[in-house]
Order: C-alpha cells, then sequence, then structure tokens
C-alpha cells in the first residue's frame, strides 16, 4: 500500500481528534500477539488488522468445529476441521494486505511461552482455560509487557489491562490462586452469548490501541464487568496483594512451576494419568474409555473405539458406563475431565475412574513423537 | 443498616439472584460469615469482594453509603 492509498485506507481515524498521523504510525511500527483465536480472538483480530496493526501474531493449536461458528466470526463451514491459525492468516491477509501476520498453530505451553511472547509489545488474552491464562499472566510478568485480559461467562465479560508499566497489577493481583476448572465453567459447559465474546474481543483490541497511542484511559489496574443483558459495566479498581504468593520470579522458575497442578483441584490430580499410560490402555478389554467432548468436537479419534458422553450428558447417562472396567476419561486439554472426575466420584459413587491429563491433544502430540 | 450486594457471574446461581440485601453488614469479615451462613455453597467459590469499587485484601469497615460486589473469575473465550 503507498502513502496515498494509505491515506485513504485510514482517512476516518487519520482526522479523529487526538488519533492523527502520530497515532497511526504507533499503530504500524506494533506488534501484537493474540493468544487464541475464538470467540475473543476473532473479533480482535479483524480490528486491529483493520486499523493497521503493524504485525500480528495469532496463537492457537485448535481446529474449527462447527460450535465455533455463532461466535468465531472469522470461520465459515468450508473452514471447518482447519487449523484456526491458519485460515485466520489466510482470512486477514486478505483484509489489509499491508501488515504481517504470523501463525502459531500450537498452543501456548511452559515451553514455547518466553520464545513466542518476547517477539510482541503487547499480549491479547483471549484464550478459554485458567492454564493458559496464568501460564500467560506470568511470562507477561516475566517480560514486562502490557497485557489485555479478557474472558466471558454466559452473558458477561471482563476486561483488564495489567503491567501495562513496571508495578502495575497482574491477574495474580485478582486471583492469586487458580480457580478450580468446576469453580469457573468454560464456554462449553456453561453455554456462551455470541454478542458478550463479540463485544469483549472488541473491547480488548480499544485497550490495545490505547495502550499504543496513548489515547484515552486504558483500563490499567482496573477490572470491567459488562452484562449484555442489563446493558450495565461495572469497573472495580484492583489493588497489588503485597501478602499473597506470587508468580515465579525468574524464567528459571516459570519453567519449573507446575501448572497443570496449579490448575486443578486435589482430588483429580490422584486420578490423572499421562499419555504414556492411556497409551497402554487404550486396547485393553478391561478398560472402558470415555470422551466427554461434544458431539462435533476435532480433532476425531476414532482409532480409539471411545463411547462419546458429553460432560453435560454424564449424569444422564452414568449408566452407559461399566463399573466392571476400569473407566478412562477424555476432553480436549483436560480441564473438563477434572469436573468429570468429581461428578462421578463425589455425586455418582464411582471409584475406577481416571483421566488423561492434558486432553486427547497431549496423546496426539504423544503419538506424533512415535517413530 | 440495609447493604446492597451486587452479585456476578456464576456466583448468581448460588446466590439466586444478581442483588441481595443483607442488614446489620458493618466490615467485610460480618459480611463473609453472612454469607457463608446464608449460602454454604459460596464456600467453595472462588471471588474477589469490593467495597467502593475497590477490590479489598484485608478486613475492611463498610459504611453505610458503602457499595459491595461479589466478582467470581471468568474463564471462557
Amino acid at each position: 500500500m503507498n502513502t496515498s492509498t494509505s491515506y485513504e485506507y485510514y482517512q476516518r481515524q487519520l482526522i479523529l481528534k487526538g488519533f492523527g498521523e502520530e497515532a497511526q504510525l504507533k499503530l504500524q511500527q506494533a506488534k501484537i500477539l493474540v493468544i487464541g483465536a475464538g470467540g475473543l480472538g476473532c473479533p480482535a483480530i479483524q480490528y486491529l488488522s483493520a486499523m493497521g496493526i503493524g504485525c500480528i501474531g495469532v496463537v492457537d493449536g485448535d481446529l474449527v468445529s462447527a460450535s465455533n461458528l455463532h461466535r468465531q466470526i472469522l470461520f465459515s463451514v468450508n473452514d471447518i476441521g482447519k487449523q484456526k491459525a491458519q485460515v485466520v492468516f489466510e482470512k486477514v491477509s486478505v483484509q489489509n494486505t499491508s501488515i504481517i501476520i504470523h501463525s502459531w498453530s500450537e498452543y501456548l505451553t511452559q515451553q514455547n511461552a518466553f520464545n513466542i511472547i518476547e517477539q510482541y509489545d503487547i499480549v491479547l488474552d483471549c484464550t478459554d482455560n485458567f492454564l493458559a491464562r496464568y501460564i500467560i499472566n506470568d511470562m507477561c510478568v516475566l517480560l514486562k509487557k502490557p497485557l489485555v485480559f479478557g474472558a466471558v461467562f454466559q452473558y458477561e465479560g471482563q476486561v483488564a489491562v495489567f503491567n501495562m508499566i513496571e508495578h502495575d497489577t497482574n491477574y495474580r493481583d485478582l486471583f492469586p490462586l487458580a480457580p478450580n476448572a468446576d469453580q469457573a465453567p468454560n464456554c462449553v459447559e456453561a453455554g456462551v452469548y455470541a454478542i458478550t465474546t463479540g463485544i469483549i474481543g472488541m473491547m480488548q483490541a480499544g485497550e490495545a490501541i490505547k495502550v499504543i497511542t496513548g489515547i484515552g484511559n486504558p483500563l490499567r489496574n482496573q477490572l470491567l464487568t459488562v452484562n449484555m443483558l442489563t446493558n450495565s459495566f461495572y469497573q472495580i479498581e484492583i489493588s497489588p496483594r503485597l501478602k499473597d504468593p506470587k508468580g515465579p520470579g525468574s524464567k528459571e522458575e516459570f519453567l519449573k512451576t507446575n501448572y497443570q497442578t496449579f490448575c486443578s483441584n486435589t482430588s483429580s490430580i490422584k486420578d490423572e494419568i499421562d499419555a504414556v499410560e492411556f497409551d497402554q490402555l487404550i486396547h485393553r478389554e478391561d478398560v472402558q474409555l470415555i470422551d466427554i467432548r461434544n458431539e462435533d468436537e476435532l480433532p476425531r479419534v476414532d482409532e480409539l473405539n471411545a463411547l462419546r458422553i458429553p460432560l453435560l450428558s454424564l449424569k444422564k447417562d452414568a449408566e452407559l458406563l461399566d463399573q466392571t472396567k476400569r473407566i478412562v476419561l477424555f476432553c480436549h486439554s483436560g480441564m473438563r475431565t477434572q469436573s468429570a472426575i468429581e461428578i462421578l466420584q463425589d455425586e455418582l459413587h464411582f471409584n475406577n475412574v481416571s483421566h488423561l491429563k492434558g486432553g486427547i491433544i497431549q496423546w496426539i502430540h504423544f503419538k506424533s513423537k512415535q517413530p | 443498616m440495609k447493604k446492597e450486594i451486587h452479585i456476578f457471574g456464576s456466583l448468581v446461581d448460588v446466590i439466586g439472584a444478581n442483588k441481595i440485601t443483607l442488614e446489620e453488614i458493618h466490615d467485610s469479615d460480618v459480611l463473609l460469615n453472612v454469607l457463608h451462613h446464608k449460602f454454604p455453597l459460596l464456600a467453595d467459590k472462588k471471588m474477589v469482594i469490593a467495597i467502593d469499587k475497590k477490590i479489598i485484601t484485608s478486613k475492611t469497615i463498610v459504611h453505610s453509603s458503602s457499595e459491595i460486589a461479589l466478582l467470581p473469575p471468568f474463564s471462557g473465550g
């Protein structure tokens, strides 16, 4: 895009009072990382791209599935089964041809967090689980990167800006210890209103634009909760928690932190099995494999011959479980099975149940490394 | 002294409403005791308490004009 085309493209924001060429140049020079290309990430990425962020990184290891389409508006029916990050790359590259898009078709993990996050100026947390959220938060604190947090529950959403400058608050000042998965159900379990993810994702993009350009007042040290049913906004101030445990103080400490344990409830940890043990169990006659993901969820693992009972139907369909066998549960990333274990053990009094740590994506990763 | 308390997210399912009124709440410790007595399931829930739109991290006085909110973590995206 040459200078005159570029002026025309951004003309409506260039003439905004307080914006102008200086702000546009800051956007052009900015490198933003969006982690999670789902309900929050899709609208955020589209607006960041349209407004002219020079470089956008997108991290997501998930595949597009039918149940994503009502809110993940970059994807269409033809994209089902494709890598989200790759589809985003293709669509956004056409939306604005003058920006650079990096796509990472992998999940953000403890192992890759440093190398990915250090390449960017600012990070948007558009993920859907606490494990990723604490990993992102802690690495942003270590690398001193501003973090725009967004999360939703049904019709409500939260937005905050952490770490904008040194000694600002971060997610651990809100919740020093991770909630158990069953304490804060995600979209798969609780449902989600597409308008909420759209609004919150766009607000995250807006906060990032404010941080970069210096316009307005970002939600620094503030948590904003939005309710789309009542049209109410509730903004509270976050103070540093001086007495509570902090996140890791160095990269080494970060790598040694057991985030899986930190984000799990203690009763479910003892019944976890890893991908190696899972692989040894999958063809045994005395084991019943249960896939608690929803019917349309990908990746398909037909070779496992597992019985699919979605988490929400688990109580209703518990009679399908064979109590004469060892029951092994798995889900996508190992979060939902923590809730399932609690239901089966505490409410239905099963005692021969275990679940796959890290979910089916861990087993697929393990198999891909086998000769 | 009647106090209106704003409830957010999944806590609405535990408490049964997005707003409740409690009496004789003079500080945050009393507030927590009353809440846990009335709604035992709250004990298992992570949440922050905001008084006058500030998250509290230690015992805090509740004034007659104070506004109270209970906010849980959200994880969806």
